[in-house]
């Protein structure tokens, strides 16, 4: 590496960015846009989904909507913050609209 | 440097006399129109009601619900708080 990245601009580049969050309790990640951090870490998201996770083999259990207004996330429950790649972004859209039809049927 | 940016923190300002809903630790909920709340996210709720989750002898979820004219949470227990989103 021959930059150096720092933990504050690093997650200020992912402002607007959709980002994951996991949290050091109930398998739980929230997968939204990120709006805004302060110097705590704490974190304002949009269009967040809470996922949880089976805690025997990490598998997805549960994906639900929060709804598309901000949400906040005391940042003394983060364990990271990473952001979301295009793949797996696809991933999550394919997963919804597979849902979609199910419900539909 | 302090930024005069938006902070996560504004999020309460605009809740505030509104309905929140906030996840705490321990597997509780508590939905509430938001009355007060600091830098720690000690909040004062009215109206509130308080939903726990728990599982019985058979492992099916359970939840039980408490209500309270006016309730103070600690802010160190507070995981979430976002606006209801079953409007």
């Amino acid at each position: 590496m021959d930059q150096v990245t720092n933990p504050k601009p690093f997650v200020k580049s992912l402002l607007n960015k959709r980002i994951s969050v996991r949290l050091k309790f109930n398998n739980t990640t929230y997968e939204g846009l990120l709006e805004s951090s302060d110097n705590y870490f704490n974190l304002s998201l949009s269009n967040v989904t809470e996922v949880t996770y089976n805690e025997t083999d990490g598998e997805v259990k549960e994906r639900v909507s929060l709804g598309d207004g901000k949400v906040f996330i005391r940042c003394n429950n983060v364990l990271y913050i990473r952001q979301l790649s295009d793949e797996e972004l696809k991933a999550i859209q394919q997963q919804e609209l597979d849902e979609g039809d199910v419900k539909d049927q | 440097m302090s930024d005069s940016k938006s902070e996560p923190l504004d999020l309460f300002k605009v809740l505030l006399d509104e309905k929140v809903h906030v996840k705490l630790r321990g597997a509780r909920e508590i939905t509430g129109r938001l009355h007060a709340y600091d830098s720690h996210c000690n909040i004062v709720l009215s109206d509130a009601v308080e939903t726990i989750y728990d599982t019985d002898a058979n492992d099916q979820l359970i939840s039980t619900q408490k209500k309270s004219e006016v309730i103070f949470v600690r802010g160190d227990s507070v995981i979430l708080v976002s606006s209801p989103n079953d409007v």
